[in-house]
């Protein structure tokens, strides 16, 4: 979900802060942001689960989803939707740019 | 501690649990409650638990599993279980403990798996309980709350439209009962957990108001279990109305409980 329009993108965080195996949280306009990387792709939506408010930074990453460890809920990375539309996390534009990882509101 | 298999060593754990939930736990003063633990296997030894421990400041309930007794806690033998209960104004919670074969309903279900399993341990054995309670009477011999938790609550849609017609049909096998069976289901108290999350969540309140449960229902958790919920389940829900989330988060089981 890269985006090259920068301009309207927040500085959240290093890119260094950012691995496969530890998501970033990040605070973006008030509220906490998961931002994943995936071989070299980056992808932010909510940190916090929408089915009962568990911490999505922490959650198994496979095949394009995050699953939340509280109790499994599986959401697309790219789009947040839940596998059987159950809910929706909130996702947000994510851009690297240099050392920085920009973070924006989805469009 | 059902699993135990000589009977004196797992009357023995009954108490020394009690001890402990007494020593460590239940408190007079206001902070604290907790529900002690009886075993149904044992009725006479659970009673004299019960008339020991019962009375300890912050000992509100009895806790019993209901995957594990070999009987329906209907059963005659578990009566001064509830004599006791009744005379220390204890409300009777059941609270499943997986996976006791070879005692219903793990006997014979022949799981693939704990999906299998576990979609079926917990309200099976609560329906087979909440039948056997109402068709022999026990509301009507003894004064007693009961509460059935870690099942959600919508299997009792089904029990109360199953055995209200049964009852029905044949009045004669029920002798005891004043009222229609779905009738005794919406006195009962059940805990939230684990909060269904039907395809249109209006429809759990729509579950909650056909079965008049709207001061019946008390919020669990089964923390730390995988499928505990946190107050978010409750407070986030888009289908239950405000009020009723009030009720469920405290107004209830203060009640059932005597808070």
């Amino acid at each position: 979900m890269g985006d090259s329009d920068a301009e309207s993108l927040e500085r959240v965080c290093d890119a260094a802060e950012v691995t496969e195996q530890s998501p970033a949280v990040v605070e973006f306009d008030g509220t906490k942001v998961a931002v994943f990387v995936v071989d070299g792709e980056y992808f932010a939506l909510d940190a916090v689960c929408p089915h009962q408010g568990g911490p999505l930074e922490d959650g198994k990453v496979e095949e394009g989803c995050v699953y939340c460890p509280w109790h499994g809920w599986q959401f697309d990375l790219e789009s947040g939707d839940h596998v059987h539309g159950k809910a929706t996390a909130t996702t947000y534009r994510v851009a690297v740019e240099g050392e920085d990882v920009l973070v924006g509101p989805s469009t | 501690m059902s699993l135990i298999p000589d009977h004196d060593t797992r009357v023995a754990y009954m108490r020394a649990y009690n001890n402990m939930v007494v020593d460590r736990f239940a408190r007079g003063d206001g902070t604290y409650y907790a529900k002690m633990i009886g075993l149904p296997e044992h009725p006479e030894e659970t009673a004299a638990e019960v008339e020991r421990v019962g009375h300890e400041d912050g000992i509100v309930g009895l806790f019993v599993t209901d995957v594990g007794p070999t009987q329906p806690l209907g059963h005659r033998r578990h009566d001064p279980i509830f004599e006791a209960a009744e005379a220390a104004e204890l409300p009777i919670v059941l609270h499943s403990t997986t996976g006791l074969p070879p005692s219903f309903p793990a006997a014979g279900m022949n799981p693939k798996n704990f999906l299998e399993y576990h979609t079926l341990s917990h309200p099976v054995a609560k329906m087979w309980h909440a039948t056997s309670i109402i068709v022999r009477g026990v509301p009507e011999r003894f004064d007693v709350d009961f509460g059935f938790w870690e099942a959600g609550f919508s299997w009792l849609q089904l029990l109360a439209n199953r055995m209200d017609r049964e009852y029905i049909e044949r009045p004669n096998e029920a002798p005891e009962l004043t009222k229609l069976p779905s009738e005794y289901l919406s006195e009962f108290y059940y805990g939230s957990q684990p909060l269904e999350e039907p395809r249109d969540p209006d429809h759990l309140q729509t579950i909650i108001d056909m079965n008049e449960l709207n001061d019946q229902l008390v919020y669990t958790t089964d923390y730390p279990h995988m499928d505990f919920d946190a107050p978010t389940a409750v407070t986030s829900h888009e289908g239950l109305r405000e009020e009723q989330k009030r009720k469920m988060l405290g107004e209830n089981a203060a009640r059932l409980f005597g808070i």
